[in-house]
């Protein structure tokens, strides 16, 4: 998975920091800094025992936990199941993805 | 495939469905031509959702479809190799956890693919079973039978890997 990175230069280039050249200072990108949500969307093809098995295979949820998100993405039409770093959040949507739930990564605005 | 365990293994989980001939044969050629087109066409696009939209990266778009691609081409093996048994349906076969667990993500894909073929006028209530299935064309019959076969094989596995889920 990529790693969060920094950019050379950028806005903050322009610090008056002395002692500090202008392109060896980074800042971080926004939306790699920020808190991605996993997110499981309802289809009309995943049964319900499945969706709940997946998340406790793929998450390690309790099985309450578990049914409560699928009751989630079944009467509301999704349900965000974990939120945290970028590359954690990959990883996990591609698992869910894997067992061919409809799972996407979005950021927090 | 995984090894497959002793018949006598307590606790592993079983294919252990009852259903005639005809339709395991019928099956076995659904899932033929669903794992050939897999195979045959590993660019085709994937399914719609299968994508995160903010992927920026080439590279890790490729991988990622790569991923996937493997873990299809093993589950579709996996679920290939019980279908074309003769004893399949007629008596219990014992799998490995893995295996059953690759069946169970085979048997979802299977079904998705008939979704948005055979089965792509149905609605989801009809796709549930609250249909007269005769009304059907034969070829669409055909493919709904394998829906619900698999979706039954699915869930009873899943309930064998997963005793917990039936109780809670």
């Amino acid at each position: 998975m990529k790693p969060s990175v920094g950019i050379v230069g950028g806005p903050l280039a322009a610090s008056t920091h002395p002692g500090i050249a202008p392109d060896q200072r980074t800042r971080t990108i926004p939306d790699l800094a920020a808190t991605w949500k996993v997110v499981v969307m309802n289809d009309d093809v995943n049964l319900m025992t499945y969706v709940v098995h997946v998340f406790r295979q793929v998450f390690g949820f309790e099985t309450e936990r578990a049914r409560r998100h699928m009751l989630e993405v079944h009467q509301q039409g999704r349900s965000i199941v974990w939120s945290g770093a970028r590359e954690a959040a990959e990883h996990y949507v591609h698992l869910l993805q894997q067992w061919h739930l409809r799972a996407q990564l979005e950021s927090h605005a | 495939m995984p090894e497959q365990p002793a018949p006598s293994d307590p606790g592993r989980p079983v294919a252990r469905l009852r259903f005639s001939p005809p339709l395991r044969e019928l099956l076995s050629a659904i899932v033929t031509r669903v794992h050939t087109a897999a195979v045959e066409t590993p660019d085709a696009p994937p399914p719609p959702g299968a994508h995160p939209a903010q992927l920026p990266d080439p590279d890790l778009d490729a991988a990622w479809a790569e991923g996937l691609r493997e873990r299809e081409e093993f589950d579709n093996h996996a679920l290939l190799a019980l279908v074309v048994n003769p004893k399949f349906g007629l008596a219990d076969l014992p799998l490995t956890p893995p295996a059953a667990e690759a069946i169970a993500r085979a048997s979802v894909r299977v079904r998705l693919h008939l979704r948005q073929t055979l089965l792509r006028d149905l609605n989801s209530v009809e796709l549930d079973g609250d249909l007269d299935v005769f009304r059907l064309p034969p070829i669409e019959q055909q493919g709904y039978a394998c829906f619900r076969l698999l979706a039954h094989l699915e869930e009873d596995l899943i309930h064998q890997l997963d005793p917990g889920l039936a109780k809670s």
